[in-house]
């Protein structure tokens, strides 16, 4: 059930996307969100496929890991498609010489939406696959650094973020635990009215809390005594830095984004 | 409740690529009063097989039946199999939830449906089995000590009167006082209610002091069942296992290796030291007979 | 090493108008190189007294020196934790990061070392506990064991003189209890550390070089192993164990049989027993 969720797992190998920045893959995925949604014939959106697959050898992650992070999703693109082929206007679909309330247009333009977010969910698997969630944290803070002179805590806001992930797992864990004993005290989760529901979720709830600021309480105390003190005069074990791969990324990246948008505009 | 468990398998994420076969060809009879107790490694299988026994889990194949009642089969009524059966997990005290001890503890009762003189009687008797006095009844179970906590929640499933009672490790974590003291209640409990009791621990000691029965748990199946006298004999393979013996366990092997005639079926100090006491007395005897000759 | 004077520890409960005193005049000197073990039951004060050997909590009367310098001095806080390293009960809750080296890595990079540096001491802590093939694993996935191993590279890598142990063991299975136990040993025997460890397990105390016995705030033995879990009596009345062996021990002299008081192991029960035998 909820182990099955992989999106933001890390994938502990050796790849080429595993060597770059953290701020090129950042920045270069939002560019390829942008470049999925500008996709807009056959050949753009041939394009973005071949890219979007090119990603996945070069992750080096088994695909199987790609089409596993896709399940949580799957009945949103169901969902989305089955809305738009019933309730696209257009040309009605005939089958077997009925008319069906299914349209040509409709169908097309589920099409075209399931792959958008299909490839929108590999695009963002590859970069938590392929980046620890402690370098993607760095990253985000590097990225974040010209907010700091506003005066916005963005080490602090990159710590808590890489510590809700590290703890997530563990949380689950938890949950699955206090769900199980409460279940063999006679807890009923899933019966009666929603009022009767929500408030049966208290047995749960309340101790998950309660584990959760004990834990974040001896975390505390083990990071200061780990000296801990903020964010200034810290190193890292690795320092990121804008390595040659990134360049070569950077620029197969723009040639990739130009040809998006002239073929776009061509056809 | 005599407990019948026959072929059973469990795969742990089946379809999964963490498919793991968790528990293969477990077959067991548990008789109606027994105090059993089950040992092995973590992972070897054991919190996997008692959370089968109250059907939070589903065996892959095979069957369990407590009483009369198939509790493998789809129908089966899983609420009463839970009042009937009462599990407690390991530091149950993480489920605690309600702002009164009383009001935890009335938890289970409750979701029984039971009338509120019931529940009253049935808290109020559960408090004192596990030796927690009336004035905790209305103090907050989150400002208790850590022990006291724990026998607040073992009471929570003491109220819903299991007639088989399932343990994990109730004595984790609690100094020696601590735990002689969760054992002594369970024991005195066992006497006096007559219920079967399971007891999954990985103190070899602490089983060896209560359970009249042993099963060790290995790599998913169970490695050996029989008096704890005959499971202690087999040191060896129990070290094999990456389980530790009693120290009097160990003490006795080593004097037999030493060429001692010693009954290798000891592991307690009692039976130790009166065995021990008696084979010097026959030894000095017979030096002084040797003496006088 | 560590030295404490007189040292008191108190504090006021909000239900509570009294005063209660956790630590109660406690004199108690670690020398380097040594190990020691404060044994007592759970609520005696010694989790209390191992967090004021890094500052983490400060007397409330008395002194306590870390190679001469004074916790209450508050520059010298970073240094002072910086030499004596904690390990605590929980494995989960003191692993920060999602990657094992990672992890090791978080003391060294808040103490603004480089990176090369980081790399070496991360390499070299892990490899002494014996975790560098699983350097890239999730710490989630890891045994109870094998975190805390981690939870002990991560204080290394800081390269303390001292390493403290509360109830390192507490939560773990008799495997894991082993892999922690032997690797403290591997510390103190290889690489000269002091190591103070946190236990009610006696059988984890009868390794140490010192037993201290700690019981309501105050320090009742501070002694031999060998001389302290003699006393079967005493311990007893405080809640504690003993190896049963030396309770036998203790059981068979009483029995008027002649044997010694301070065996400890299984080895020397048996050489005892066989002069008898």
């Amino acid at each position: 059930m909820l182990k099955d969720i992989t999106l933001g797992q890390y994938f502990p190998i050796e790849s080429p996307m595993h060597r770059m920045d953290p701020r090129s893959k950042i920045v270069l995925l939002i560019f390829m969100i942008v470049a999925i949604f500008i996709a807009d014939n056959p050949i753009t959106y041939a394009l973005v496929t071949v890219f979007t697959l090119l990603i996945i050898l070069l992750s080096k992650v088994p695909i199987m890991m790609y089409i596993k992070g896709l399940k949580p999703i799957l009945f949103v693109i169901i969902f989305t498609a089955v809305l738009n082929v019933f309730l696209t206007p257009g040309t009605k679909i005939d089958l077997w010489g009925y008319t069906t309330p299914m349209t040509w247009e409709g169908l097309i333009l589920a099409g075209k939406m399931a792959l958008r977010l299909i490839l929108l969910i590999i695009a963002s698997s590859a970069l938590t696959y392929t980046t620890s969630p402690i370098i993607l944290t760095d990253g985000i803070e590097k990225l974040l650094k010209p907010l700091s002179y506003l005066k916005v805590p963005t080490y602090e806001l990159a710590m808590m973020m890489s510590i809700a992930i590290r703890f997530i797992p563990t949380l689950i864990e938890e949950t699955e635990k206090i769900t199980k004993a409460q279940q063999a005290r006679g807890a009923d989760f899933d019966s009666g009215s929603i009022f009767k529901r929500i408030k049966a979720l208290a047995p749960m709830l309340v101790p998950l809390f309660v584990s959760a600021f004990r834990r974040a309480d001896e975390l505390a105390v083990a990071m200061e005594s780990r000296c801990y003190q903020g964010g200034e005069h810290r190193t890292r074990l690795r320092e990121i830095h804008f390595k040659g791969i990134d360049l070569i990324a950077v620029l197969v990246f723009v040639l990739f984004f130009a040809a998006i948008i002239v073929l776009g505009i061509l056809f | 409740m005599a407990i019948q468990i026959s072929d059973l398998n469990y795969i742990y994420m089946a379809g999964s690529p963490f498919e793991k076969l968790a528990l293969h060809d477990v077959n067991l009879t548990i008789n109606d009063g027994e105090f059993i107790g089950i040992i092995g490694h973590t992972g070897s299988g054991k919190s996997t097989l008692i959370q089968h026994l109250n059907g939070l889990l589903k065996p892959s194949s095979g069957t369990i039946t407590i009483g009369d009642t198939v509790i493998t089969d789809k129908k089966a009524d899983m609420k009463a199999l839970r009042q009937k059966v009462g599990l407690v997990f390991q530091y149950p005290e993480h489920q605690l939830f309600e702002e009164t001890v009383y009001k935890d503890i009335a938890y289970g009762p409750k979701n029984m449906g039971l009338s509120q003189d019931e529940i009253d009687e049935r808290v109020r008797e559960a408090m004192n089995y596990v030796g927690l006095s009336e004035k905790y009844m209305n103090r907050s179970p989150f400002e208790l000590s850590g022990g006291q906590k724990r026998r607040v929640a073992i009471a929570g499933v003491l109220a819903m009167r299991p007639e088989v009672l399932i343990l994990d490790e109730p004595a984790a974590g609690l100094d020696p006082a601590g735990r002689e003291e969760i054992l002594t209640q369970i024991r005195a409990l066992y006497l006096e209610r007559k219920m079967t009791v399971l007891f999954v621990s990985h103190s070899m000691e602490d089983v060896a002091r209560t359970a009249g029965r042993i099963i060790v748990m290995n790599k998913g199946t169970v490695a050996m069942d029989g008096k704890p006298s005959e499971i202690f004999s087999r040191a060896k393979e129990l070290r094999e296992m990456g389980l530790d013996v009693p120290q009097i366990t160990r003490l006795i092997d080593e004097l037999r290796a030493r060429g001692v005639a010693i009954d290798n079926s000891i592991y307690t100090l009692e039976r130790a030291k009166a065995t021990l006491q008696m084979l010097i007395a026959k030894k000095e005897k017979k030096e002084q007979g040797d003496a006088t000759c | 090493m560590i030295k404490t004077e007189h040292l008191r520890y108190a504090y006021q409960t909000d239900t509570e108008e009294t005063i209660k005193f956790v630590l109660d005049d406690v004199n108690l000197t670690v020398n380097k190189g040594e190990f020691v073990a404060v044994l007592g039951h759970n609520g005696c004060g010694k989790s209390t007294l191992a967090k004021h050997f890094n500052g983490l909590l400060l007397p409330s009367g008395g002194m306590v020196y870390i190679n001469g310098m004074n916790t209450k001095q508050e520059d010298l806080y970073q240094e002072i934790r910086k030499n004596v390293g904690m390990v605590f009960q929980n494995p989960d809750n003191q692993i920060v990061a999602t990657v094992v080296e990672e992890d090791v890595a978080f003391a060294p990079e808040n103490l603004g070392v480089p990176s090369d540096e980081i790399r070496h001491r991360v390499d070299e802590a892990l490899k002494t506990v014996g975790m560098y093939e699983l350097r890239l694993h999730a710490p989630h996935l890891l045994s109870g064991g094998q975190k805390q191993r981690v939870a002990i590279a991560g204080a290394i890598a800081m390269e303390p003189e001292c390493i403290v142990f509360d109830e390192p063991t507490a939560m773990l299975d008799p495997k894991g209890r082993s892999e922690v136990i032997e690797t403290m040993l591997k510390l103190k025997n290889e690489k000269n550390m002091t190591v103070v460890l946190i236990t009610h397990y006696m059988e984890e105390a009868a390794r140490a070089d010192r037993v201290v016995v700690m019981d309501r705030g105050k320090i009742l033995r501070d002694d031999t192993p060998k001389n302290i879990f003699s006393e079967v009596k005493f311990l007893k009345g405080l809640g504690l164990d003993v190896p049963q062996v030396t309770e036998l021990c203790y059981l068979l002299a009483k029995a008027g049989i002649p044997v010694p008081q301070d065996v400890l192991t299984v080895e020397e029960c048996a050489d005892a027993l066989m002069q008898l035998l």
